[in-house]
């Protein structure tokens, strides 16, 4: 499996306008942004009292980040990658030069490994850095790093929160990826999969306002709101919305009454969630081992 | 002797209803070890198709294969076979070096002494460090032979493996199949629709039409049991008259050609003296593949 991964990285790392493009962008962004607050840091007394009035927490900088992946240009990126990444060999025509050589169930095994692997060195790398800017600016400023370094029962917190922050944004990208990684694989195409994945994700997430205006326009229809509720959009944010402020989650604060409010606990969107990614990986398996390849 | 391949009953149809398209019907054949065994047919004769069965691209409809013993798809297989399909594709951004890699750590057998090995042996050597965008379609035809040979397979299979090349290359890459069969004791499972490729390079040869497996044998068996006899008698038309009631036969100039066995040529020897016809000139003309190959596809018997 060492090498098959390895053979990823290559396809990726070897193709240097994908990979700047999809990968390396981000460390890169986010040093580059850096470079010029701290420039701004150097030359403005301005910029050095507002830090220092409000400090910024690094931990704070360095979690927030994570949400990056899942906003209109994290997601399109991500997207990309993943189609490039399982739509790819069909572009090239290459799948008939790897699946001689091993199974189907392990090629995409080593391509979800190389998904996960590119998005967390690209986004790791990108929060240390937002991190460490933000304490080379707080210093620059001379304003109070917070939390202190040295202050372990803040680096415990952080660490939880980064690590949970991570996973969260993992799963929903990972959701995403797979409805892109089908749209490839079954239109044979980058362009494909992206679009698929674009749609797909649009109509998660869309989902919840169409049945909403359904139901007010035909109210005999609005239990199907009901299906917002069992949707990956949904259950990511309530499961974020517990872990962080420890309240579920509520995209309408008010709804009519003809509509059914459900509030699923931790373990009912953690479990609907796992359900989600088990059908949908399960999925790109069922396709792929049985899928002629022809080109 | 080992059997590389069987195939039982293959069968592969693509598409349903008014799309339905019956690519591969019922092949049964089996590849001995140890020969360059050729596949003929033209093209869409069903060639790639079965070979992508055989490299677990495609699912067969109906039937059974098996590569040296066990389905193809098994992990000792995948091992056991190196392959070549229809047209070289490639990472265009990777160097031809780096594809090979790709697909060593692929098959989990990465050997770089023999990468470089193989890239001298395709007489890509020196482009090894370019890209394979900047490579014509005969330099990745040779990519796509070292890439076969990559892990030292005993069996390979071939699709239209000269596609592409020009003449020096056509010729050396029939004399390299001849070597990896002659010298290093390799199976070769051979498609091609050039018909002087195969009857120069193959010792067995197969040929498939419209799905379907229309002869199977040695090649030379095949030729020889199928021949032509020139005839010439006088007077000429009543020869032909004479020959014409028993066998198909055509007059050319002076002779007559007659299709008919080896074993006829007494038959028809007797057959004209006794109604007095003088024969001048009795002898047998064999049949090249291609005219052979080009009865049994019109579906006349031979």
């Amino acid at each position: 499996m060492v090498n098959l991964f390895r053979a990823e990285w290559r396809k990726i790392v070897g193709n240097r306008p994908v990979a700047l493009m999809l990968v390396w962008i981000y460390p890169i962004g986010a040093a580059v942004i850096m470079a010029l607050a701290i420039l701004a840091a150097l030359l403005s007394e301005e910029v050095r009292s507002a830090t220092r009035n409000a400090p910024q927490p690094w931990t704070a900088i360095s979690v927030s980040a994570w949400s990056a992946i899942n906003n209109s240009i994290g997601r399109i990126l991500l997207l990309i990658l993943t189609a490039y990444l399982f739509a790819g060999e069909y572009q090239w025509g290459t799948w008939k030069n790897i699946i001689p050589r091993t199974s189907r169930s392990r090629l995409l095994i080593a391509k979800f490994i190389a998904l996960g692997v590119f998005i967390i060195i690209g986004y790791g790398s990108m929060t240390l850095i937002a991190a460490l800017g933000s304490i080379i600016i707080n210093s620059i400023a001379g304003a109070a790093i917070l939390p202190p370094l040295n202050d372990t029962a803040a680096l415990g917190t952080f660490a939880r929160d980064y690590l949970i922050s991570a996973f969260l944004a993992l799963s929903l990208a990972l959701v995403a990826a797979c409805f892109t990684a089908i749209g490839g694989m079954a239109t044979r195409s980058i362009i494909g999969g992206i679009v698929v994945g674009v749609l797909l994700t649009f109509a998660d997430e869309a989902l919840a306002g169409v049945l909403f205006v359904i139901g007010g326009l035909i109210p005999s229809l609005a239990g199907l709101f009901t299906v917002y509720y069992f949707m990956p959009s949904y259950n990511m944010g309530n499961i974020s919305s517990i872990i962080m402020t420890g309240q579920p989650f509520r995209q309408f604060t008010m709804l009519p009454e003809q509509f059914t409010v459900i509030t699923h606990s931790l373990e009912t969107s953690v479990l609907i969630m796992v359900i989600w990614l088990v059908v949908l990986i399960g999925l790109i398996f069922f396709l792929f081992r049985r899928q002629d390849i022809l080109g | 002797m080992t059997t590389a391949i069987q195939l039982d009953g293959l069968s592969k149809t693509f598409g349903r209803g008014k799309r339905r398209l019956e690519a591969v019907r019922d092949v049964t054949l089996e590849v001995p070890a140890g020969q360059v065994y050729g596949f003929l047919g033209p093209n869409g004769a069903g060639k790639t198709t079965t070979i992508r069965m055989l490299l677990a691209l495609i699912r067969p409809t109906q039937g059974a294969m098996q590569v040296f013993g066990k389905a193809p798809g098994d992990s000792d297989v995948l091992r056991q076979v190196g392959s070549l399909v229809e047209s070289p594709s490639f990472y265009p951004y990777l160097t031809g070096r780096g594809n090979l890699e790709v697909l060593a750590r692929t098959a989990n057998q990465v050997d770089r002494a023999r990468i470089d090995a193989l890239l001298e042996q395709v007489n890509l050597g020196a482009r090894g460090r370019q890209k394979v965008a900047k490579y014509s379609l005969g330099m990745r035809q040779r990519l796509a032979m070292a890439a076969a040979l990559l892990n030292d397979p005993p069996l390979l299979i071939f699709d239209e493996p000269t596609n592409g090349l020009d003449p020096q290359g056509i010729h050396e890459m029939r004399q390299f199949i001849r070597y990896l069969v002659d010298v290093q004791g390799k199976t070769v499972f051979l498609s091609s629709h050039l018909l002087n490729e195969v009857e120069q390079v193959c010792d067995r040869v197969a040929i498939i039409h419209r799905g379907a497996l229309l002869r199977e044998g040695n090649v030379e068996a095949l030729l020889a049991e199928t021949i032509r006899v020139r005839v010439q008698a006088e007077p000429p038309d009543q020869a032909l008259i004479a020959i014409g009631e028993r066998w198909k036969a055509v007059q050319e100039g002076d002779n007559i050609l007659v299709e008919a066995r080896r074993a006829d040529i007494p038959e028809i020897a007797a057959k004209l003296t006794a109604r007095n016809i003088a024969v001048y000139h009795l002898s047998e003309d064999k049949l090249s593949l291609e005219a052979y190959f080009l009865a049994v596809t019109r579906g006349e018997t031979v």
